[in-house]
């Protein structure tokens, strides 16, 4: 993987820097959430505040069509130089904590309360999105704001 | 080295006689950078506007792709408290620092060649031709890459404000503010040219009071501020069009201006032609692209070109 110029953070800018990246921040649980590092499966990018699968080898790949429950979110990905060095991506594991992120399915409409699960519906990264019938539930919405979402995650084991 | 007390012509000959030896060669570079720099931190609107700081090879950051050189300065990170019952407590947060890249790059004046024998031709010493060429060179490209960058960034925060109208006054300003102060920012600095400038020593009495109208009619707006903004004029109306006024935050919360070293000053005496030129490194940037805002007024054609007024 080539490291290139992020040309929105390079003169002339490109992007407000003075306001918070939204992709993932932890509001409630940083304490207590764990955290561990798990390699990527062959030819995988995950950036911070997607999603990963753990697969039977223990490698993290990106979310199909269909969801599962052993999909976890990615606390730190592949956009930094550390996860290129150690190959793997630390992972949030099965705590329950209060995110909040700007990376979600925005087709949808949401309420607070609705389950949310995570799938690739075809918009080139793996974000939450509103589960259907049956599908696992890896969060609830606590939250709805303008372009950002505040969900608490959920234990896989529920379906929708 | 000393100039003064000395003819235009007698220097000339002086600084000619001193390129035959290489000491002499070393000498007339080192007086020629400290001349440089000490005049163009003078002339460049963007030096007024954005202070520059002086950086060595010790502090900037390499590519792994090429070899040139980029400085990575952090954006302030936000923060908030929050109101919350006693047995409560706020949201946490895992601090994510954003930051940005300004890469240097070189500014060089034309390599500059005169014969000796014509170079005694002169009426003025050869500082000013130094002065007037090398100098105003690399200065206007510093002002021309600053306003690029500021396009750049107001294009994106789209804090550009059209006016109809013909000429500035304290009501167009404070609306240009308005766009600045909204993001909790103040102005720190007004930039507009002399055409404006000169738009804004006729406003009517009725408009700023009779004392300022009678003083400014005397002496001109004699004041290095306006509506307690610092104010800086330029003459640089192919950089800065007529009816183009700029508002900046002050420097901490706009952007950097690093030189690299100093400016270098290289001069060489090849048989009897003498050549020179200069050079400096730098890297210029606007890091909150939120401090800082436009105004475009419908300035009429301001080049007088004779007829009825």
């Amino acid at each position: 993987m080539t490291v290139t110029i992020n040309d929105a953070r390079t003169v002339p800018v490109q992007e407000d820097l003075t306001t918070d990246d939204l992709r993932l921040q932890v509001l409630r649980g940083l304490e207590t959430m764990f955290r561990a590092d798990k390699p990527l499966a062959p030819a995988t990018e995950l950036l911070t505040g997607e999603w990963g699968v753990l697969n039977s080898d223990g490698q993290v790949e990106r979310p199909g069509a269909t969801p599962v429950a052993n999909t976890y979110p990615v606390f730190c990905g592949t956009e930094r130089y550390d996860v290129k060095a150690t190959g793997a991506v630390t992972l949030i594991l099965g705590s329950h904590v209060v995110l909040k992120t700007n990376q979600f399915d925005e087709t949808a409409d949401y309420e607070v309360g609705d389950a949310l699960t995570v799938k690739d519906y075809s918009a080139g990264e793996a974000h939450v999105t509103k589960a259907s019938s049956g599908e696992p539930v890896l969060g609830q919405v606590l939250e709805v704001g303008d372009g950002w979402l505040v969900f608490e995650t959920r234990r896989p084991g529920d379906l929708a | 080295m000393n100039y003064e007390g000395l003819d235009a012509q007698t220097f000339n000959n002086m600084f000619i006689e001193r390129l035959d030896t290489v000491d002499g060669l070393q000498k007339t570079a080192a007086a020629g950078a400290a001349f440089v720099r000490s005049k163009i931190r003078e002339i460049g609107f963007a030096r007024r506007i954005m202070p520059p700081e002086s950086v060595t090879r010790a502090d900037c950051q390499r590519s792994t792709d090429h070899d040139t050189l980029v400085k990575v300065v952090d954006i302030e990170h936000d923060s908030k408290a929050m109101a919350v019952n006693f047995a409560s407590e706020a949201d946490e947060r895992y601090i994510q620092g954003k930051r940005y890249a300004i890469p240097f790059f070189k500014i060089e004046s034309e390599k500059f060649g005169k014969n000796e024998a014509e170079l005694l031709a002169y009426d003025y010493p050869v500082t000013k031709v130094i002065e007037e060429n090398s100098v105003k060179d690399i200065q206007r490209v510093e002002d021309e890459k600053w306003i690029e960058y500021s396009e750049a960034a107001v294009s994106i925060t789209g804090k550009r404000l059209v006016s109809g109208a013909t000429a500035v006054d304290r009501k167009e300003l404070t609306s240009l503010f308005k766009m600045i102060d909204f993001d909790e920012l103040d102005v720190g600095c007004i930039l507009m040219n002399t055409v404006d400038y000169d738009d804004w020593m006729i406003q009517p009495a009725t408009e700023i009071g009779s004392p300022l109208a009678s003083e400014i009619t005397t002496d001109g707006y004699k004041y290095k501020s306006i509506l307690n903004r610092k104010l800086v004029v330029t003459n640089k109306h192919s950089i800065i069009l007529p009816g183009e006024v700029w508002a900046y935050a002050p420097p901490a919360y706009l952007g950097n201006f690093f030189i690299l070293n100093d400016m270098k000053f290289w001069i060489k005496k090849e048989a009897d032609l003498v050549l020179w030129k200069s050079w400096e490194y730098i890297a210029e940037g606007i890091g909150n692209i939120k401090a800082l805002a436009k105004l475009e007024l419908n300035v009429p054609s301001p080049i007088p070109v004779g007829g009825t007024i």
